[in-house]
């Protein structure tokens, strides 16, 4: 009981929040039990139905709430299809991008000097081509695939990470109980793992989630220009790509997969933002009253 | 008095700073001992490198140059390995108890910490019951264990930071200002804290502080510092009584007295003499050391006793 009563407060107080976490979870739901969700196999292909405008008869469960595509496909159908494919690269880009530029950045703030050279002067490198120009080249290389895609995202975002983690290596290396740690004859392993790595992980969940959307609307640019996911699989930005063609005659095609792009993305940014909000209202007082300064005697003036 | 446990020899610590290459000197030259069971106080102003030799001492920065020895090891030649077996017999307790913990960690874990990393004490029920040890001995509840240190005030706080540096049975305890960031009846009970375990424990300290009410009854040897050297060094009673450097006077000045009658008149002399010439003191420099001027950073007694007679007379 008292958790519904928390969880309703919660709700009331975090409209926007509550959505943009209902959304996703609908999402992610859609996505894990596609066969159970969808009404129509999103690979079986009927030129008779090509282009049925949004809630057309079908033979399934539901109608074509959201039409067909131009190989007779359920737009609907194909949507969670895409949304599933989109979802695994964005999650897994991520994790790889993340774990690999927080390493580095890690040790960059942590050990300064040679290591902090080389690994900023590989961010800067990084930052300075554009990371478009990148994905192409190396996707023109490897030949598009999931597993590519994954791979060029997270060598084109890694840096973010790097920067970010290195920042908060630097001020973490400042904090008191780190010198503690390091007077009670710590190694490097455990102050690293056990003092400082948790005290920064907040920030980085957060900048973790945002680049969360900046992966999807980058797969989606991929997979737009045809270097990204290939038929007949299928992610938002393909269904994007394929529509194109029909924007006049069909407007469904490209409506429904820009709005999912649009709504997934605002939503992770809706939830990334509150996110912040609250991890720095984190009830840590620190700073508190060190030495005072040197300043001229108070002269005590009770009668 | 036995024979010295630490002893500091010629340590000049210095830092890059400032454009083309300046180098700012923040200790110059330092050398003292202290001998077992001796409470030596560290005294000087913001920024006379008391803190500096303090972390030096514990080889938390580098020394530019000087040698440092601990019960006959010398620490600048030490290996990492016998640097870290070396750092048992010295614990350090640290000025600001909000920063010192980290935010994260239980109680528990931050004063078991020690014992995790030297493995002196084995298994999580016997790490435990020292940890329960520990906290009895400085004053602390049991049902603390496994809070974490935001549910603590300033002066609890400090209790863990001490409970963490003894938790790996030092000989050495370095303070630095333990108790310049506490209310001041706290900084009362903090000190008669470190004087318990003292005497208790046997435990040899370094005791800073930017005052000298701070230290006096806690300390058999007070050495003063400014401009990272020392100025004087000497026992309680030539320090407090029969100090030989002006510097040492003016800090002794500073100092509160428990009477409303001396303060009066103390406050009307610094009046008459800053009021000629607005510059008058700076020039004798002897109006920078008093950050212990006002009733906050007072003697160990607190300021109440004082308005309380003040109110009666």
């Amino acid at each position: 009981m008292r958790w519904i009563t928390r969880g309703a407060r919660f709700v009331w107080h975090h409209k926007l929040v509550s959505c943009s976490m209902a959304f996703l979870v609908v999402l992610a739901f859609a996505a894990v039990f596609r066969d159970a969700v969808t009404p129509y196999d999103p690979y079986s292909t009927d030129v008779s139905l090509r282009n049925l405008p949004p809630l057309s008869d079908g033979t399934g469960w539901l109608p074509h709430v959201l039409g067909t595509d131009p190989l007779g496909r359920d737009l609907l159908s194909v949507l969670v299809e895409g949304a599933r494919v989109s979802l695994v690269v964005g999650l897994l880009s991520v994790l790889v991008s993340g774990t690999f530029g927080v390493v580095l950045g890690l040790a960059a703030g942590y050990f300064r000097g040679r290591t902090d050279d080389v690994v900023m002067r590989l961010v800067d490198l990084q930052m300075s081509v554009p990371s478009l120009l990148i994905a192409l080249l190396v996707l023109y290389v490897l030949g598009p695939s999931l597993t590519n895609v994954v791979f060029v995202l997270a060598i084109t975002r890694w840096m973010v990470y790097a920067r970010v983690t290195r920042g908060l290596m630097l001020s973490m290396r400042e904090e008191l109980f780190v010198e503690a740690a390091r007077s009670l004859g710590a190694s490097h392993l455990r102050i690293i793992v056990r003092h400082m790595i948790p005290n920064i992980m907040a920030p980085i969940m957060v900048l973790a989630t945002l680049e969360m959307a900046v992966m999807l609307l980058t797969e989606a640019s991929l997979s737009f220009l045809g270097l990204g996911i290939q038929p007949p699989q299928s992610s938002w930005g393909l269904m994007l790509a394929q529509g194109r063609e029909y924007l006049t005659t069909a407007w469904w095609l490209v409506t429904f997969p820009g709005l999912a792009i649009l709504l997934t993305t605002l939503s992770i940014n809706i939830i990334a933002t509150w996110m912040r909000a609250r991890s720095t209202e984190s009830p840590r007082e620190s700073g508190a009253v060190v030495e005072p300064p040197a300043r001229a005697p108070l002269v005590a003036q009770q009668a | 008095m036995n024979g010295p446990i630490l002893e500091v020899e010629h340590l000049v610590k210095e830092f890059p700073g400032g454009r083309r290459g300046e180098v700012v000197r923040a200790v110059d030259d330092v050398s003292f001992a202290v001998a077992e069971g001796e409470v030596l106080g560290l005294v000087g102003e913001s920024g006379s490198g008391k803190s500096t030799t303090a972390r030096c001492v514990m080889r938390l920065i580098e020394p530019t140059s000087g040698r440092i020895t601990f019960e006959g090891n010398d620490l600048m030649d030490a290996s990492r390995s016998r640097l870290k077996r070396l750092r048992r017999g010295m614990q350090m307790v640290f000025q600001d108890p909000y920063s010192s913990l980290d935010p994260r960690m239980r109680i528990e874990d931050v004063i078991a910490e020690g014992m995790v990393v030297h493995g002196t004490v084995r298994g999580a029920e016997a790490r435990r019951a020292r940890v329960a040890e520990l906290l009895e001995l400085v004053g602390l509840r049991q049902d603390h264990l496994r809070r974490r240190p935001s549910d603590f005030s300033g002066g609890e706080r400090q209790r863990i930071g001490i409970a963490r540096a003894l938790a790996v049975d030092p000989r050495l305890l370095v303070c630095d200002e333990p108790v310049a960031s506490l209310d001041v009846s706290i900084q009362a009970q903090i000190l008669n804290l470190f004087k318990r375990l003292q005497r208790d424990l046997g435990l040899t300290i370094i005791f800073i502080a930017h005052d000298l009410a701070t230290v006096r009854h806690l300390c058999d040897r007070v050495a003063v510092m400014s401009n990272g050297a020392i100025h004087e060094i000497g026992t309680r009673e030539q320090i407090y009584s029969a100090p030989t450097s002006d510097y040492t006077r003016s800090l002794l000045a500073a100092m509160p007295v428990p009477d409303p009658e001396v303060e009066r008149r103390k406050a009307a002399a610094r009046r008459a003499r800053l009021e000629p010439a607005g510059s008058a003191g700076e020039a004798g420099g002897g109006d920078a050391p008093t950050d212990g001027g006002g009733p906050t950073a007072a003697d160990p007694r607190p300021s109440l006793p004082v308005s309380a007679s003040g109110g009666a007379g």
